[in-house]
């Protein structure tokens, strides 16, 4: 008897075994096809996904360059020189202009955007024009003066004004944006589905012009953390 | 006696599901060479795939490069940070704007709002940009919320994963919305760090986009949370047109 169900236990272990090296091959197989999906996808696709992640790669390889780059040239000074601590003031400010802490400037394009009798501009179509820029590749925008950073919030008070970074706005409006230019202009005019002809065609005023020298000020008021701590 | 039945009972469930489960294995596998005789995959749509994989996996090398570098700038400035009290605020002040600027991983309280698709339901009231297609209005609607949810001193927002960042744009691209360029589809999840009663009550408004969301037929759901985990942005936020005044 005892003999009978070890030869039991061992079959039954061994079926097991193999059942669950099937079906982790099973899953194994299905995941692959599922994780880039790619199994399905066109030869138009594919190169699309290519440059996509070629574009991401090149991108990840200049900021580790850069970074290279910052520790070379602190290696090169004496710890507590003066010209270490300017290293260290310049990095700062590179991340400040990326938080929107400094007044910035460079080539972009300028948008004006005016009330009519029969179309008036809201603080969603703003957030919506905001959106449509970064899409666009901008790089710092302001609207009549306001710096649009990370938190910045746009809302519609009582229809009568609008508040962006809890200041008052009023039109017209003017949206400053600094980034490549080709791109902005390609992207905001393209035809019919563009910013500029959409808000047109649906009787909205819009001018857009292409300006070398757009000065962007700082967002000026302070940052504070309250609930977000960095992870462990 | 008994025991032998049942052990024969088992052993030929097992059989049956073994045999069962190598068909479908070999199923798969038949469905591949046929989808290679067929010519749905010739061999420079192959050799392509080999390509998309190789730059992904390039990629993700570069991903771990950038984080030892990352770590190795930040050794060398502490280094140079050990005594020096300007220093030391200069650095904290670096790490602060590393924080807000959605490069690190955060935790803290807020909420989880869940919005799934409903696909049936066109909208005419609408924004202008909301009125090009259906599958903007979507697209509009996660602008919206995230916008609102800034407004309630939201400190930290994903979607789907993807860190709301200073270039993140949200945007349709056929049936899928495309975040920080990265695909995403319903049911969309953003979570949002701050005061949890703050964006709690303050989406829920009579009259406000949730409102105006569930009255179109969308599924909403927001849940508070007292533990939240938001990733980080993994790509690079460029600065090649700009410079400092």
């Amino acid at each position: 008897m005892g003999k009978e169900k070890g030869i039991l236990t061992f079959v039954i272990f061994i079926i097991s075994i193999t059942l669950t090296a099937l079906i982790s091959i099973q899953f194994k197989t299905v995941n692959e096809n599922k994780s880039l999906g790619i199994e399905s996808m066109q030869e138009e696709e594919l190169r699309a996904q290519i440059l996509e992640w070629k574009t991401k790669y090149e991108d990840i390889n200049k900021k580790i360059e850069s970074n290279n780059e910052k520790i070379n040239e602190y290696s090169n000074t004496i710890q507590g020189n003066k010209q270490a601590s300017e290293l260290l003031e310049k990095e700062l400010n590179e991340y400040n202009m990326l938080v929107g802490k400094t007044n910035v400037t460079g080539k972009g394009v300028v948008l004006t955007l005016t009330d009519t009798f029969l179309t008036t501009y809201t603080s969603s179509n703003l957030a919506y024009i905001i959106n449509e820029l970064k899409y666009a590749g901008a790089e710092a925008i302001s609207i009549n003066g306001q710096r649009i950073i990370n938190m910045t919030d746009i809302v519609m008070i009582q229809t009568r004004y609008i508040l962006v970074n809890g200041q008052r706005i009023s039109a017209p409006y003017e949206i400053k944006v600094i980034g490549d230019q080709n791109k902005l202009n390609e992207v905001l005019t393209f035809p019919n589905d563009g910013l500029i002809d959409y808000y047109r065609n649906n009787d909205y005023t819009i001018e857009m012009s292409l300006q070398d020298n757009i000065h962007i000020p700082a967002y000026n008021q302070e940052i504070e953390l309250k609930y977000m701590e960095e992870a462990k | 006696m008994k025991k032998w039945s049942v052990a024969l009972t088992l052993g030929i469930v097992c059989c049956i599901l073994t045999l069962a489960i190598s068909i479908q294995l070999k199923t798969i596998d038949n469905a591949r060479e046929t989808a290679k005789l067929t010519g749905s995959l010739t061999l420079t749509s192959n050799e392509l795939r080999d390509q998309v994989l190789k730059w992904k996996e390039k990629y993700d090398n570069a991903v771990k490069d950038l984080e030892n570098s990352d770590k190795k700038l930040e050794e060398i400035r502490l280094q140079f940070t050990q005594n020096d009290e300007t220093a030391i605020q200069k650095d904290e002040q670096i790490k602060k704007d590393n924080v807000i600027l959605g490069l690190t991983d955060v935790v803290g309280k807020g909420v989880i709002i869940k919005i799934k698709d409903n696909g049936s339901v066109t909208r005419s009231d609408l924004g202008p940009v909301g009125n090009i297609e259906l599958f903007l209005v979507h697209a509009s609607d996660v602008v919206s919320v995230v916008n609102d949810l800034k407004n309630a001193g939201a400190e930290a927002i994903s979607i789907n994963g993807q860190r709301v960042v200073n270039s993140t744009s949200i945007y349709c691209a056929g049936n899928v919305l495309k975040v920080n360029d990265v695909k995403i589809s319903s049911p969309i999840e953003i979570k949002a760090i701050g005061e949890p009663d703050l964006l709690y009550g303050s989406l829920n408004i009579p009259g406000g986009y949730i409102e105006i969301m569930k009255e179109t037929g969308l599924m909403v759901d927001i849940k508070k949370s007292d533990n939240l985990k938001i990733e980080k942005y993994d790509g690079i936020l460029k600065a090649t047109e700009m410079r400092n005044e």
